[in-house]
């Protein structure tokens, strides 16, 4: 039976989308066979994200709806093996997931796949319920500012009282805290939350922390996942994150600011 | 003239307003109206003034099918006996449409029943009086065990207890707790927190042991912490504090 992730945050922009496809491409390389779904109909983003924007033909609407084969709709990653992704659709609205749609096609993935990451869109209406429903496990995806956590906090809300682990009494779903575009220059100065603060408001445990990083906007523009690049802080804490959600301990980084250089310590004590 | 006119347009007819109220439910164990119609008549022998104009509601979560109950025969059994059906409350979707036909609301299922509530009138061998009943009756209204909620209360959470309230973890800000009793949270309270609310009874206290609730709320009387207009409340932030009733005024000790 395979595991189903949702990526969510409550908030817009915070970087579900981006956290999706590293996350489901770190699970591919660690040799897991991986599908992750853009359930942002609509607003379809992901396969922008994975690159494979001009290879979709069907899309999880046309599977829902019967127009097309599960197996149609699915476009193999080109960088990575054991990783699928299913796109959504950019001409219809959230209305078109239907719960038994969506049981179905998850019923169906969980045959030859082992982990599902679902891309939830923003907000908490029908579409973010759909990708959340038949969750397993969640990456609550967080910035540290105020607005961000509090909308996560009521996304975790929704999560122990509407997914299908809670309507049904079951193990409740799995939470995971990520903080995202972490910068811990301007935490020390006080312009953003700490990583503490964040856990401390919403008391799940911490999976990852992912610095701000030029290199995420680069990659999400040339559709490569930052996970694949080695030399960027970005990719190394997304390649912890996948390490850590598979159960490996590692020490969380990128948490402190840079070390300033001789040069600069001299030059700031005499500023 | 326009006077009166405006006058009357400022004073509604009517005021929707929700309260709260404690029925008597009777949970059928058994479809057959003939049980039914023995053990109302043997109950209604021994405590014949016991039930008039009480309203109930008829449960039907016990039952396994209810495809067979005739609602209406029913209604007319409790009414000889001088209870008035208000509601009938789960069972399928026929009973349902049965209960809109005959114009009796219906009552969503519920989950989890607490036992302890449970009036042992069925047995028909018993020889209860009149007044063992009335005063069993008068015992357990006030006798409500508190909530216990062991989980993180989130952000546009709302849980409501008809006594006490006890929290063991964490009252997000954004979340709601309302309780008919006093309200305590074993971890920071950064929400609100309304104690005492079907009452006017003042002794509602609200206690946490990181005091950093958004309102507080005793028996209406609230309080918003962004503007203390004491410093006892700026000093107890983030600390255990406990917020009482006196005379009308919100007050907050070091706990």
């Amino acid at each position: 039976m395979a595991r189903i992730v949702v990526v969510t945050s409550g908030k817009g922009g915070v970087g579900k989308t981006t956290t999706s496809a590293s996350f489901a491409t770190g699970l591919a390389m660690q040799g897991h066979r991986t599908v992750v779904i853009d359930f942002d109909v609509g607003l379809r983003n992901l396969d922008l994200i994975m690159g494979c924007e001009r290879r979709v033909v069907y899309d999880l609407i046309n599977v829902i709806n019967g127009e097309a084969a599960l197996h149609q709709s699915l476009i193999k990653d080109k960088h990575t093996d054991n990783l699928c992704v299913l796109p959504a659709s950019q001409t219809r609205d959230k209305n078109a997931l239907t719960m038994e749609g969506v049981g179905k096609v998850f019923e169906e993935l969980s045959k030859d796949f082992e982990y599902i990451v679902c891309d939830s869109p923003a907000g908490i209406e029908h579409g973010a319920l759909m990708a959340l429903y038949f969750a397993d496990e969640a990456i609550v995806t967080t910035n540290p500012e105020v607005s961000s956590v509090r909308d996560s906090d009521r996304i975790l809300g929704i999560l122990q009282s509407k997914s299908r682990r809670a309507e049904l009494n079951l193990e409740p779903v799995k939470e995971h805290l990520l903080v995202t575009r972490y910068n811990p220059s301007r935490v020390d100065n006080g312009d953003m939350l700490t990583v503490e603060d964040v856990t401390d408001i919403l008391a799940i445990p911490l999976l990852a922390v992912i610095p701000e990083s030029p290199s995420v906007l680069k990659a999400s523009n040339h559709g490569i996942p930052v996970v694949h690049q080695q030399d960027s802080d970005a990719g190394q804490a997304y390649r912890d994150m996948v390490a850590r959600f598979l159960g490996a301990e590692l020490p969380h980084r990128f948490i402190e600011p840079p070390r300033k250089g001789f040069l600069q310590k001299m030059f700031r004590s005499r500023a | 003239m326009t006077q009166t006119l405006s006058n009357r347009q400022s004073v509604p007819a009517f005021q929707l307003k929700s309260s709260i109220y404690t029925l008597t439910t009777l949970e059928l164990h058994s479809p057959s109206i003939d049980e039914l119609a023995l053990q109302l008549a043997s109950m209604a022998d021994k405590a014949p003034s016991f039930f008039q104009q009480t309203p109930v509601i008829l449960a039907f979560e016990e039952l396994h099918s209810d495809l067979s109950f005739n609602l209406n025969r029913a209604r007319h059994l409790l009414h000889e006996t001088g209870m008035v059906l208000v509601a009938v409350r789960g069972g399928s979707q026929s009973l349902r449409k049965n209960a809109e036909t005959i114009g009796i609301a219906w009552l969503p299922a519920q989950k989890s029943k607490k036992k302890s509530n449970v009036i042992m009138l069925s047995n028909p061998d018993s020889e209860m009086d009149i007044e063992s009943i009335e005063t069993k009756r008068n015992e357990i209204k006030p006798a409500v065990g508190p909530k216990i909620v062991e989980t993180p209360v989130r952000s546009g959470q709302q849980i409501y207890a008809e006594g006490d309230l006890i929290v063991t973890s964490s009252v997000s800000a954004g979340a709601e707790l309302l309780a008919g009793g006093s309200i305590h949270v074993y971890g920071p309270l950064r929400g609100r927190a309304l104690a005492g609310v079907n009452s006017s009874d003042s002794d509602a206290r609200i206690y946490a042991t990181r005091f950093e609730a958004e309102l507080v709320a005793i028996c209406g009387q609230y309080k918003l912490t962004c503007q203390p207009d004491d410093s006892s409340w700026a000093e107890l932030w983030g600390k255990p504090a406990c917020v009482i009733s006196d005379t009308g005024h919100l007050r907050i000790r070091e706990l």
